[in-house]
């Protein structure tokens, strides 16, 4: 009893520096979150004129004489005081989140699917990077036909 | 098993079958000792896979990311490791927590933080229980704020520490109010006009985020001193708390005033110097407490 005790431990040792090893070397490798961001809004038929060194993307739509404005704001404050001066401007504002859009930030809806992915992520159901920052859309209000267009492609459930 | 058949009582079976089924079972200490290493594993396992160097894992990269976690937290796994073998009274460990003691490595087993913080709580709560040695509640002490410092710098915290970076760019304006200078807050962005710089204050700067390494620091140095935190030590908890919140003031402030002070203390040599200063009121305050305490102890004995 004592030794199949000790054997079950030490594989369980194993087993789990095995299970950590695998989850070190399966890790998304950091990817270009603004390169990610461009690619979503080519998909909607987006052009991204300028990303410059701002953490903002000017983006151009078709069949509207103004630009919109892509930003994320992250979990810890980063990208805040951008978000702030592009919230002063004249646009609609399209929070998107793991799957969820809305015109605001919703605490509940936004954090219930993070939960949702992070549970779903430790049983290795879903990928293990849960993104940390939301993605923020500043609409121009002459084209109401913008806010049709399927936003969670920027930020899509896991 | 050959001795406890020859140390057979005439008389009756039972003696010699318990001492055989004893000597055949694992003590509660060696079941502690275990469980304990596969909590270790799985934490710096979470360690490693945190540490964000780019998919390139090596023993430099392993020896960087043990150093970047703070000598209070290496310090706490050490003395964890040491008196992992003195946890538990002496026996042999019954059923029920053998089974606790698999179920928790099966727990170390899933490898992300949830489960190891609960692998961390669950093993503290065991040890800490009534009929526990001191060593066993020392480790206990040190188990639970190494998942408290787990959870209080997690992501499920951001936006408290969120909120109180609008407090310390509201506190950093203070500070530079009474030196004379001209700065501007809107949310988390502290604006020096007239030198033309801005900082924006994230969830990792501010003075809430280190409040729990403080904590660790002021349990692992207590403990070293051979005690366990009491009640009467609070103030001196509180004296640690306050100082580090006016150590990040005061660095943030620092970094304000213009570009080549942001580099030196974000970047630079500054910033080796906060965390030396950081760590040592970390340790003076628990250092203190411990040598206030020691002549009440001697008045006593």
């Amino acid at each position: 009893m004592k030794l199949l005790l000790r054997g079950l431990f030490v594989c369980m040792l194993v087993v789990a520096l095995m299970a950590q090893a695998s989850r070190l070397s399966s890790r998304d490798v950091e990817r270009d979150d603004k390169a990610r961001l461009t690619e979503a809004l080519t998909r909607l038929g987006l052009q991204v004129s300028a990303a410059d060194g701002s953490a903002i993307l000017t983006v151009v739509a078709p069949g509207c004489p103004e630009p919109l404005f892509v930003t994320a704001a992250g979990f810890d404050g980063e990208g805040d005081g951008t978000l702030r001066t592009l919230l002063v401007t004249d646009g609609v504002p399209r929070y998107v989140y793991l799957g969820y859009v809305g015109s605001s930030a919703a605490p509940v809806a936004m954090g219930s699917r993070w939960a949702a992915a992070s549970a779903l992520a430790v049983f290795g159901l879903r990928q293990t990077s849960i993104p940390s920052e939301v993605i923020v859309a500043i609409l121009p209000k002459a084209c109401p036909h913008l806010t049709h267009l399927d936003w969670s492609v920027l930020s899509p459930w896991p | 098993m050959t001795s406890a058949i020859h140390l057979k009582h005439p008389s009756s079976s039972h003696p010699p079958l318990c001492r055989s089924e004893r000597a055949n079972r694992l003590a509660l200490g060696e079941l502690y000792a275990w469980t304990v290493a596969l909590v270790g594993v799985a934490f710096w396992g979470n360690v490693m896979r945190n540490a964000g160097y780019n998919g390139a894992t090596s023993l430099i990269t392993f020896a960087q990311a043990v150093f970047a976690q703070g000598a209070f937290i290496v310090a706490a796994w050490i003395m964890v490791a040491i008196w992992s073998g003195a946890v538990a009274p002496g026996g042999a460990a019954s059923r029920p927590q053998v089974t606790v003691g698999l179920a928790i490595g099966l727990l170390c087993i899933i490898p992300s933080r949830q489960t190891t913080i609960a692998a961390l709580l669950v093993v503290g709560v065991i040890l800490a229980i009534p009929q526990g040695t001191r060593r066993g509640r020392q480790v206990a002490a040190l188990l639970f704020c190494i998942a408290a410092e787990m959870i209080w710098t997690s992501v499920y915290l951001l936006p408290l520490h969120h909120a109180v970076a609008t407090l310390d760019a509201r506190a950093v304006q203070a500070v530079l109010s009474l030196a004379g200078q001209n700065v501007s807050v809107h949310g988390n962005v502290v604006i020096n006009g007239p030198a033309q710089f801005s900082i924006e204050v994230l969830a990792f700067c501010t003075s809430s985020y280190q409040l729990a390494s403080v904590g660790l620091a002021f349990v692992v140095t207590t403990l070293y001193c051979g005690r366990l935190p009491r009640l009467a030590d609070l103030p001196w908890f509180v004296a640690a708390v306050f100082t580090s919140v006016a150590l990040t003031e005061l660095r943030l402030s620092l970094m304000v005033l213009g570009e080549a002070n942001y580099v030196w203390i974000h970047d630079g040599d500054g910033g080796t110097v906060y965390i030396l200063f950081a760590m040592g009121s970390a340790a003076l305050f628990p250092l203190l407490a411990a040598h206030r305490s020691r002549p009440m102890l001697q008045n006593v004995g």
